[in-house]
């Protein structure tokens, strides 16, 4: 078996993300499991999976790090010209870091980092849809300092509170009646607070139930920087560069998890989660100053409630290594009518596998590898007429390491 | 270690299978045969933008666009009988001279920036260069063209042997004598596309109406020419598709000067003093003028108001007891001034202090017959179509949609205003580049919906805006 291990370590990643723009990749050892971690304790990354766990550990200290790197690629085809294209994107790194801290029996504190949320699309500059994106970077790095109470020994709960660091780049060419293709560049970054909170309950011994929400964050860009190039000198005064302001919700989570023991040796999950999207209803961009050409800009996105489905298991093949499998259903937020290509998320069906390895008491490595399968759609951005039929896929290789005492 | 190796190359074959894989769409020319296509209509076939004819509005032209989106279906070489050699230099048109070949490029209308922002730059004199001497040198025997467009072309020129002497655009591709319809069918095309009519209204139109000298075309006459033009051109078997007039009334030639402006309390005072005396004397008992005629031209200006400008009207009832009055009156909200309307004179009192000669103006009069033609024009053309089991277009609608209400194309904006629109090249009578490809996938959608065949589209995205000229 430990053959296996080198394959997958040696995976250069590819791609991606979830519905929307979440990044479900907060910990490799769930990941591994089809991202699900509500219910069961696998360490200092339930101060992000369920806050409340973090007493469950069995160490004073638990440490946890770890990334992801992501290849993915998105193909289009043209509704009306029947030319396919596709995207560009750059490989993707979130990552992760976790440390939990057992104060006394009852109390625990925890510190976590994490990038729940990003994007990088990239369909280049002279795609057929150019003038509604040609690339976008959005990320959003959390910082959670959290606590957890033990209540009973069945019963424990947990809140954290995070400061977000939101950070958004936006490219696209400018559909002017006349001249060459100008180009606006809008840039900004803000911090956003939000929190994340979490209840655990022991039902017997071999089963558990976790529930968490998680905030809804917005992301209120202010000042941002827009710039505008290769415009025609003559309309230059039309398009002078200024600063922006704009919101970006983050949406609330909400998640509740079943894990039963089935044996020692293996365990099994399932999890739904409510994610709220219908909170983007439209990106809106305030322009200062404003032209007659250059006027504020409401961009309807329309999103709605999505859920995800996830089923994990994780075998415990001996003090050495665990390996896990899982998979996951992430339905879309975005309608029919208003799937834009700055975010091309079709359902996503996830097939995850994950490996764990224990080097002595203190020290241990994680592996995932996570196959995303955006399946096929036929959508159009109605505002722009524009439209044709998506799909993607994603490789997603984690890596984390892990250490207690 | 060989095992080992053999492992490692899995991660890379997961990546290969990474690629999504959208099935590519399946031609099929349904029950059409593209192989050989032919275009046959005036300057909007033949390419022409601002006015004039460049290389690139003929690479640029819906036919040429048509005939690419047909190559996946079997479709043919489609030859156009292009410009060679470097552009001319804008209002000179000596540069012709001596190689007529080597700058076989008109001087056309130009955007560039000025003192006061981007403005078109008109050549000076704007050159009615179809009827200008012969400079073409004659290049049929590199024939035949699948592009037989022929600007001026009336709907009875296609079947004019004159035609081949008096229009020099055609001059430049035919044999002595040979008709629009002779050159089309030296292809033996298999498809033809059919866009004519508009001048049939638009001469008239666009020197002014009745004052103009052109006629509209007779609807007997329109009728008998566009039936004939059809049994030729479909004589061998070859399906088609006819396309019908936009109403030449909503382009931007016609909807950019304004009818007025708005005056200060001094301006409209001395105006109104300026004209007090024919106000007076339609008024005047003496006279006896009916009180409609004097309602209808007295002229009135309010400061602080948008006003009306005064323009001539030969139209005006003519009676022995006007005799001595100014044929003149105050323009009304549903007429329309023509873009060569001259800004200059404009700003130096046309309209206000001086009446606007009525060769600029379409008054309601000359408006209804503009409508009236086209919409009889139109009707023929569609019932031909159907008649014959020909694909229709309908470019009316189409472009009244642009005119009123604009379109969106891949997130660019159209609409029918003069410039700012995008739709319309620099002439505001012709589509822009941009317009042409929204026109080229107009005719796709109609033939697709005919024939049963699925000729893809282009992006509108593809195709750059109206060029800005250092």
């Amino acid at each position: 078996m430990k053959k296996l291990l080198l394959p997958l370590l040696g995976i250069i990643p590819l791609l991606s993300f979830a519905g929307g723009f979440q990044v479900n990749l907060q910990g490799t050892k769930q990941t591994g499991m089809g991202h699900l971690g509500t219910s069961f304790h696998l360490g200092a990354s339930s101060a992000y999976f369920n806050p409340a766990m973090m007493g469950l550990d069995e160490n004073k200290f638990s440490f946890e790090a770890g990334g992801s790197l992501i290849a993915s690629s998105i193909q289009f085809q043209n509704g009306n010209t029947g030319v396919s294209e596709s995207t560009d994107n750059p490989i993707g790194t979130p990552f992760y870091l976790f440390g939990t801290y057992k104060i006394n029996d009852k109390l625990s504190a925890g510190l976590a980092v994490y990038t729940p949320f990003g994007s990088t699309v990239v369909w280049g500059d002279d795609w057929s849809g150019k003038y509604l994106i040609q690339d976008i970077a959005l990320s959003a790095v959390f910082i959670q300092p959290t606590l957890s109470y033990n209540i009973s020994d069945k019963l424990r709960v947990g809140a954290g509170f995070a400061i977000v660091q939101g950070q958004v780049e936006i490219n696209k060419a400018l559909p002017l009646p006349v001249g060459n293709d100008a180009a606006a560049s809008l840039k900004g970054s803000a911090t956003a607070f939000g929190f994340n909170a979490g209840i655990h309950y022991d039902v017997n011994e071999k089963i558990s139930i976790g529930l968490t929400h998680r905030s809804k964050v917005d992301v209120e860009l202010e000042e941002g920087d827009a710039v505008y190039s290769d415009v025609e000198p003559a309309l230059a005064s039309s398009f002078p560069d200024g600063k922006f302001s704009a919101t970006l919700p983050l949406p609330g989570t909400t998640t509740l998890g079943i894990a039963y023991n089935v044996s020692e040796k293996l365990l099994v999950s399932v999890e739904g989660s409510f994610v709220q999207w219908s909170d983007y209803q439209s990106l809106d961009f305030d322009f200062e100053p404003n032209t007659s050409s250059l006027k504020d800009s409401e961009n309807a996105r329309k999103y709605e409630d999505a859920m995800i489905f996830r089923v994990g298991a994780q075998y415990s093949y001996n003090d050495m290594f665990d390996f896990r499998a899982g998979f996951y259903y992430d339905q879309s937020p975005i309608q029919d009518e208003y799937f834009n290509p700055e975010t091309p998320n079709s359902d996503n069906i996830g097939l995850t596998l994950g490996l764990s390895g224990h080097i002595g008491e203190r020290f241990g490595f994680d592996a995932s590898f996570l196959y995303v399968i955006g399946t096929e759609r036929d959508s159009e951005y109605q505002p722009a007429n524009f439209g044709g039929k998506y799909a993607s896929r994603s490789l997603i290789t984690g890596l984390g390491l892990n250490y207690n005492f | 270690m060989k095992k080992y190796k053999l492992l490692y190359l899995l991660p890379a074959a997961l990546l290969f299978g990474c690629e999504p894989d959208i099935e590519d769409v399946s031609t099929n020319g349904g029950s059409a045969d593209f192989s050989v296509y032919v275009a046959v209509g005036n300057s909007l076939t033949s390419g022409i933008q601002g006015e004039s004819l460049t290389l690139e509005g003929q690479e640029y032209c819906y036919p040429n666009i048509i005939a690419t989106q047909l190559e996946p279906l079997g479709g043919g070489e489609f030859k156009q009988p292009l410009l060679t050699g470097e552009p001319a230099t804008e209002g000179v048109f000596t540069t012709f001279y001596p190689d007529p070949r080597s700058n076989l490029v008109l001087p056309s209308i130009v955007l560039k920036a000025t003192p006061t922002g981007l403005a078109p730059v008109f050549p000076d004199p704007l050159m009615d260069w179809y009827s200008a001497p012969a400079f073409f040198e004659n290049i049929s025997a590199e024939g035949p063209y699948n592009n037989v467009g022929a600007s001026g072309a009336r709907v009875g020129s296609l079947n004019d042997p004159a035609f081949s002497s008096s229009n020099n655009w055609f001059k430049r591709f035919s044999s002595p004598g040979e008709t629009v319809l002779e050159a089309a069918m030296k292809n033996n095309p298999t498809f033809f596309s059919l866009w004519i009519g508009a001048n049939d209204v638009l001469g008239y139109s666009t020197s002014g109406g009745d004052e103009s000298g052109r006629l509209i075309t007779s609807i007997s006459e329109f009728e008998a020419d566009i039936s004939e033009a059809l049994d030729t051109l479909t004589r061998t078997g070859a399906k088609g598709v006819i396309a019908n007039i936009p109403s030449v009334t909503g382009i931007a030639y016609f909807n950019t000067v304004p009818l007025g402006t708005i005056l200060d309390a001094a301006s409209a005072n001395a105006l109104t003093q300026g004209y007090a005396d024919y106000n007076d004397a339609l008024e005047n008992p003496l006279l006896g003028i009916p009180a409609a005629e004097a309602a209808k031209r007295k002229i009135t200006f309010t400061a602080g108001q948008f006003n009306f400008f005064i323009v001539t009207d030969t139209t005006l009832q003519s009676d022995r007891r006007l005799a001595g009055v100014p044929s003149i009156r105050q323009i009304t909200s549903n007429e329309h001034l023509i873009l060569q309307t001259p800004q200059d004179s404009l700003l130096s009192g046309w309209g206000t202090a001086k009446p606007i000669p009525g060769n600029y103006h379409i008054n309601t009069d000359e408006l209804k017959k503009i409508n009236d033609a086209t919409a009889e024009y139109n009707r023929i053309i569609k019932r031909e179509a159907d008649v014959r089991g020909l694909a229709h277009y309908d470019a009316y609608a189409a472009f009244n949609v642009i005119s009123s209400t604009g379109i969106i194309e891949d997130g660019i904006s159209l609409n029918g205003d003069y410039i700012s629109g995008g739709m319309f090249s620099l002439d505001g009578v012709h589509p822009s580049t941009r317009g042409h490809a929204v026109a080229a996938n107009g005719f796709i959608d109609a033939i697709n919906a005919k024939y049963g065949s699925n000729i893809q589209s282009v992006s509108v995205s593809n195709y750059p805006s109206v060029e800005v000229t250092p």
